[in-house]
C-alpha cells in the first residue's frame, strides 16, 4: 500500500526524452522567431548591417525547429506514446497511418503548429527570393511566429498560463489518471500498463477530405499575412508603390487557396457529415468566409490601385482588415467564445487573452507604422485601446444603455477610427480630387468591393452575437440560415451583375456606346438561356430568378469576352475564366439549395410545402423513412430495398438497392452503402453514401438502425399445462406453441437427467420454427437448470417449467410462455436530392484554373517589370 | 451631390439595415416558461431553450411505429421540466450531452422542437474541465 499513496520518483515506460526534445524545439522556435523579428527589422533599415546575418541564421533555426516540432509530434503519435496527453487524446492503436496526420488538426495545439508550418514555408520562400521590401515583410511574419509559438509554450509565468504544449504529459494534465483503481495493485509507477490505447480520433475526421481540407485552409490563412507584411514593410521603408506589385500575385494566391479550402470543407461536410448539405452558416464556417470576402475585395482593389492610382486608402484598409479578420476568425473558433453557438468549435484552452493580444498587437503595429506623426499614432492607439477596454471590462454599461445603443455607439466609434486612420493614410497617398467616372472599370470594381465589404460586415455582425453576449452578458441565440440568406442573396445578385459587366469597362474611361455595343449580344443570350433554365427548374421567385439571370450573364459575358476582346489568348483570360467559374458556382448553389428535396418524405396524403414555416408544415416533418430488411419501399421514382449489412472494422455498411422503374421495366439499378459507426465516444456516427449523376445527387444516410434499440424484457408470462400433441397460445394470442414430443436423456454416470420438449413455434410474421426447451435435473443436489426456447424474431420465450407424470407413459407438461416485441432488422433512412450540385464543384475547379492563370500572368508581369526597373 | 455622396449614403443605409435587422431577427435564449408565455402571443418566431436532458425519465422513440417521432424530458436552466417532442429521428449522442439547445415552440403540454443543438464535451476534447485544470 505504501507504494501507492505517494507519487513515485519515476514512472515506468515513459519516453520523456522525446517530450523534452519537442518542448526544447518549441522554446528554440520561439526565441529564434523573436530574434528574427528584430533582426529582419534592422536588416530592412540597412541591408549591410550585421543584423542581416543574424536574421538569416535565426530564420533557418526557427524553420528547422518548427519542422522538428512537427516531426517529433508525428513520431509520438505513430509510436502510440500515450504518456503524452495530445497523443492519448487524439489518436488510438487502430487509427490507420494515413489518418494520423489528421491528429494534428483535431487539437488546438496541432492546428497552431500547422499554421506555423505554413508561415515558416512562406518565410523561407520570401527569404530565398529577396526583394527590397522582403526583410521588413519577414520581420512581420516572424512576429506572427513569435505569437504562434508562444501558444505552444505551455509554461506558467507568475500564475499566467502562456500557451498549451502538445508535449504535456497525460499524468500532469489529468492527474486523476493516477487514481484509477487498477493502479492500486500494480503501482502508480506502472500506470502506463493501464493505458494501452488512446481515446481516439473523432471518426468524422477519419475521412480523406479531412486530410487535405485543413492544410489547404490554413495555407490560405497563412498567405493572408504576406500582403499585410509587405504593406507594413513599405510603411517602414517609406516605399509607396513597390509593395503593390509584390502583393498582387500573393493576394490572388491567398484568395484561391482559402476559397478552395472553404469549398473543400463544404465538400467534406456534404460527403461525410449528415446535416444534409455543404453549408450551414455555422459560426466556424463563417469565420473562414469573412476574411475571404475581404481578400477578394482586396485582390480587386490592388489591381485598381496599381492601374489607376485610385482608392489607395481603401486598398490599404482592405489588406489590413482581411488579415485582422483571419486573426479574429482564430479568436472566434479557439477562445471558446462560440460556446453554445457552434457545433464544432474547439474547446477553450484558456488562451483567449493571448489570442486577443495577437489581434491587437497587429492592429497597433499597422497603425503605428502608418502614422507619420508618431505622437498621433500613440494618441490613436490609446483612445482605441480605451474604447476596447471599456467594452471588455465594463459590463455595467448594458444596464443603463440598451445594447442596440451600445452597438451603434461602438459602430460610430469604429467609423471614427477608420476615418481618422484613412486621413493619415491619405497623407501618404495623396490622390487628385476627381469625381468618380461611372464609365470606368475602377468605379464598378470599387462598387463591387463595397458590396463585398457589406456582405462581410453582415456575416461578421451576425456571427459575433456570441461575442456580444460575452461582452454585455446578454443571451442572443444563434442566428438561423434564413437571416443570412436574406442579405447574402441580394449581395450575390449585385456581385454577379458586376462580375458580368466589369471587364467590359476600361480603366479610367470607356465610351457609353463601347460598353453597350459589346454587351448587347451576351445580354440577349443570357436572357434566353436563363428563361429556359428558370422554366425547367421552376424558379419563379424574383430574387432567385435575378440571381440565376445574372449568374448566367456572368458566364456568357465572360466567355464572350475571352473570344471577342482577348482574341482567345489563354494567358490573359485568367480573370474571365475565374469569373465564369464563379458564375457557375452561384448557379450550382442556387439550384442545389433552392430545389433541394428530401425525397424520403413519407407523408402520404399530406399536402406539404417545403419552404413553408407554418406550424402545420413543421408538424409534418417526416423526413426519415423506415426500411425493414427485405422490404421494398417507394422513394420518388425508385423502389428501394435493404437486404444486408456487413462490417468493416468499426463501421457497419448497409446495402440498400435502388431500382428505377419506367413502364414497369427496370431502367436503372444501383446500390448504395450508407454506413454508420457506433462510436463509444459519440454514439451513432453516420456516413452518407451518395449516388452521383451529372445533373443531380441522391444523398442518403442512416439516422437509426435496429441494433441501437434497447431490447426489452420478456413480459406477459403465462403458465399452461398440456400434453404431447397439444398446443397453446401465448397471452396475446399472436403466437402458437405446439408440443411435438418429449425426450428423456440420462448422463452416463446417471447423475443428470435432461428432459427435452420438442416444440413448434408459429407466429404471424415468420415461418414456423422447430425448437427445444429443456430442463436438466441434477439428481444428487436436486438443482434444476433450464434451457429455454427463445426466438427473438418471433419475440417469444418458452420455458419447460416442470413435468407432471400422469402414468408411466403419459406426462403433463407445464410450459411458461412469455412475449416481447419481435426483433425486426431495419434501418431508418433519409434521402435528399441535390439537383445540379456538380455545377458548384465544377465551377470551383474552373475558378481555380482561372486564378492559376491569373497568378502566372501576374508573376510574369512582375518579372518583366523587374527586368526593366532593376533596383 | 456627387456620386460618392450617394454611394456613402447607400452604404450607411445598408449598414443600418443590417444592424437594425439583427435586432429584429434576434432571438434570445429563454426558459420553457418564458417560451410558453410568449408563444401564446403574437410571435411566430422560434425560441431557443438551453436545457439538460432528464435521464431519469424514459425517452420514447419507436421507429417501427413512427421513425419521425421522438419524445423526451428536459430541464431548463431554472430547473423547470417539460416534455419535448421532436418530429425527427432520435439524435444519437443525446445521452452524452451535458447541454442541449432546443429550438422550437411551446405547445399546450409540450415543447415542440424542430432542431436540437447538442453540446458534447467529448466532441473535440475529453472534458474541457480537464484540459483547463492545468492552471
Amino acid at each position: 500500500m505504501e507504494l501507492n499513496t505517494t507519487s513515485p520518483e519515476f514512472y515506468v515506460g515513459e519516453h520523456l526524452i522525446w517530450g523534452n526534445l519537442g518542448h526544447t524545439a518549441v522554446v528554440v522556435s520561439f526565441i529564434a522567431s523573436l530574434l528574427a523579428f528584430i533582426a529582419f527589422y534592422f536588416k530592412q533599415q540597412n541591408e549591410q548591417s550585421p543584423w542581416a546575418k543574424i536574421a538569416s541564421a535565426a530564420l533557418w533555426i526557427h524553420t528547422f525547429s518548427v519542422f522538428a516540432i512537427f516531426a517529433i509530434l508525428y513520431y509520438l503519435i505513430q509510436s502510440h506514446y500515450y504518456e503524452f496527453q495530445y497523443v492519448w487524446q487524439h489518436s488510438s492503436n487502430t487509427l490507420p497511418k494515413h489518418y494520423m496526420i489528421s491528429c494534428f488538426w483535431e487539437g488546438q495545439e496541432g492546428s497552431f503548429l500547422l499554421w506555423m508550418f505554413w508561415h515558416a514555408v512562406i518565410a523561407v520562400f520570401l527569404h530565398l527570393k529577396p526583394n527590397r521590401l522582403s526583410s521588413g515583410a519577414l520581420s512581420v511574419v516572424m512576429l506572427a511566429q513569435v505569437v504562434l509559438s508562444s501558444m505552444l509554450l505551455g509554461i506558467n509565468i507568475l500564475g499566467l498560463k502562456i500557451g498549451s504544449s502538445p508535449f504535456s504529459l497525460l499524468r500532469e494534465v489529468q492527474p486523476e489518471i493516477l487514481d484509477i483503481p487498477i493502479l492500486k495493485s500494480i503501482g502508480k509507477a506502472n500506470y502506463l500498463q493501464a493505458i494501452k490505447d488512446g481515446s481516439g480520433l473523432n471518426p468524422l475526421l477519419q475521412n480523406y477530405w479531412m486530410v487535405i481540407h485543413p492544410p489547404t485552409l490554413f495555407l490560405g490563412f497563412a498567405t493572408a499575412i504576406v500582403p499585410f507584411s509587405y504593406l507594413i514593410s513599405s510603411f517602414w521603408s517609406k516605399d509607396r508603390s513597390y509593395w503593390l506589385k509584390q502583393v498582387i500575385p500573393w493576394t490572388l494566391f491567398s484568395v484561391m487557396i482559402l476559397g478552395t479550402g472553404i469549398i473543400m470543407g463544404g465538400f467534406w461536410a456534404y460527403e461525410s457529415l449528415n446535416f444534409g448539405g455543404y453549408w450551414a452558416w455555422d459560426p466556424v464556417e463563417n469565420a473562414s468566409l469573412m476574411p475571404w470576402l475581404l481578400l477578394i475585395a482586396a485582390a480587386h482593389l490592388v489591381l485598381i490601385f496599381k492601374n489607376t492610382g485610385q482608392y489607395a486608402v481603401l486598398t490599404i484598409l482592405l489588406v489590413c482588415f482581411s488579415f485582422f479578420l483571419v486573426l479574429y476568425a482564430t479568436f472566434l473558433t479557439r477562445s471558446g467564445v462560440l460556446g453554445n453557438a457552434s457545433v464544432h468549435s474547439f474547446t477553450d484552452l484558456g488562451l483567449s487573452g493571448q489570442l486577443l493580444i495577437f489581434i491587437f498587437m497587429f492592429i497597433f503595429m499597422a497603425i503605428y507604422s502608418s502614422f507619420e506623426n508618431k505622437k498621433k499614432a500613440v494618441l490613436f492607439g490609446i483612445s482605441f485601446a480605451a474604447i476596447a477596454i471599456l467594452n471588455i471590462t465594463n459590463n455595467s454599461i448594458a444596464s443603463f444603455l440598451s445594447t442596440p445603443v451600445i452597438n451603434v455607439i461602438n459602430l460610430l466609434a469604429f467609423g471614427v477610427f477608420v476615418f481618422w486612420w484613412s486621413k493619415e493614410l491619405l497623407k501618404l497617398y495623396p490622390t487628385k480630387k476627381v469625381d468618380e467616372n461611372i464609365w470606368s472599370r475602377e468605379f464598378w470594381m470599387f462598387i463591387g468591393s463595397l458590396v463585398l465589404i457589406l456582405s462581410a460586415f453582415q456575416i461578421i455582425f451576425y456571427t459575433s452575437a456570441p461575442v456580444f453576449n460575452k461582452l454585455f452578458q446578454l443571451n442572443f441565440a444563434v442566428q438561423k440560415e434564413e437571416f443570412y440568406n436574406k442579405f447574402q442573396l441580394p449581395f450575390a445578385i449585385v456581385i454577379a451583375l458586376l462580375t458580368a459587366i466589369g471587364q467590359y469597362y476600361f480603366y479610367r474611361n470607356t465610351g457609353k456606346k463601347e460598353v453597350w455595343s459589346k454587351l448587347i449580344l451576351p445580354l440577349v443570350l443570357s436572357i434566353v438561356i436563363s428563361l429556359i433554365i428558370a422554366y425547367v427548374w421552376s424558379i419563379f421567385n424574383l430574387n432567385y430568378f435575378l440571381l440565376l439571370f445574372f449568374s448566367v450573364f456572368t458566364i456568357v459575358s465572360n466567355i464572350t469576352f475571352i473570344f471577342t476582346k482577348l482574341k482567345g489568348k489563354i494567358i490573359l483570360s485568367g480573370a474571365s475564366i475565374a469569373h465564369a467559374g464563379f458564375g457557375l458556382m452561384l448557379i450550382g448553389i442556387l439550384a442545389s439549395s433552392v430545389n433541394k428535396h428530401v425525397i424520403s418524405y413519407n407523408n402520404i396524403g399530406k399536402d406539404f410545402i417545403e419552404d413553408d414555416n407554418s406550424e402545420k408544415a413543421q408538424n409534418f416533418n417526416r423526413e426519415n423513412m423506415l426500411l425493414r430488411m427485405y422490404d421494398t419501399v417507394r422513394i420518388k421514382d425508385y423502389l428501394v430495398s435493404y437486404d444486408s449489412v456487413f462490417e468493416v472494422g468499426p463501421d457497419k455498411f448497409f446495402r440498400v438497392k435502388w431500382m428505377r422503374l419506367k413502364d414497369n421495366k427496370i431502367v436503372e439499378q444501383f446500390e448504395l452503402f450508407p454506413n454508420a459507426q457506433n462510436n463509444p465516444k459519440m454514439g451513432l456516427v453516420a456516413n452518407p453514401d451518395t449516388r452521383h449523376y451529372l445533373h443531380k445527387d441522391i444523398y442518403t444516410h442512416i439516422t437509426h438502425e435496429s441494433s441501437l434499440e434497447e431490447i426489452e424484457d420478456f413480459k406477459d408470462f403465462k403458465l399452461d399445462t398440456v400434453g404431447v400433441g397439444q398446443n397453446i397460445l401465448t397471452r396475446s394470442g399472436m403466437r402458437k406453441v405446439s408440443i411435438l414430443g418429449l425426450d428423456n436423456l440420462t448422463s452416463e454416470d446417471g447423475k443428470l437427467i435432461k428432459i427435452v420438449a420438442n416444440l413448434k413455434i408459429e407466429s404471424e410474421i415468420n415461418k414456423p420454427k422447430l425448437m427445444d426447451a429443456a430442463m436438466i435435473i441434477d439428481v444428487t443436489s436436486n438443482e434444476i437448470k433450464y434451457e429455454n426456447a427463445q426466438s427473438d424474431e418471433d419475440g417469444i420465450l418458452v420455458k419447460l417449467t416442470t413435468i407432471i407424470p400422469q402414468n408411466p407413459k403419459e406426462f403433463n407438461i407445464v410450459l411458461t410462455t412469455a412475449e416481447r416485441r419481435p426483433k425486426i432488422d431495419y434501418i431508418i433512412l433519409k434521402a435528399i436530392e441535390f439537383p445540379w450540385i456538380n455545377l458548384l464543384w465544377s465551377g470551383t475547379i474552373i475558378l481555380v484554373i482561372g486564378f492559376t492563370l491569373s497568378i502566372v500572368f501576374r508573376i510574369k508581369e512582375l518579372k518583366k517589370w523587374k527586368a526593366q526597373n532593376p533596383s | 451631390m456627387k456620386t460618392i455622396h450617394i454611394i456613402a449614403i447607400a452604404v450607411i443605409g445598408i449598414v443600418l439595415a443590417i444592424v437594425l435587422s439583427f435586432y429584429g431577427d434576434k432571438s434570445y435564449y429563454v426558459t420553457f416558461e418564458q417560451a410558453e408565455s410568449m408563444s401564446s402571443g403574437f410571435s411566430s418566431k422560434d425560441f431557443h431553450v438551453v436545457a439538460k436532458l432528464n435521464t431519469e425519465k424514459p425517452m420514447v422513440y419507436d421507429p417501427i411505429k413512427d421513425p419521425n417521432y421522438f419524445e423526451f424530458h428536459a430541464i431548463d436552466s431554472v430547473g423547470v421540466e417539460r416534455k419535448v417532442v421532436y418530429k425527427n429521428s432520435k439524435p444519437h449522442d443525446l445521452e452524452r450531452t451535458d447541454k442541449i439547445v432546443l429550438i422550437g415552440k411551446a405547445e399546450k403540454d409540450y415543447f415542440l422542437a424542430n432542431d436540437i443543438l447538442k453540446k458534447c464535451p467529448s466532441k473535440y476534447n475529453k472534458t474541457p474541465e480537464q484540459a483547463n485544470s492545468e492552471n
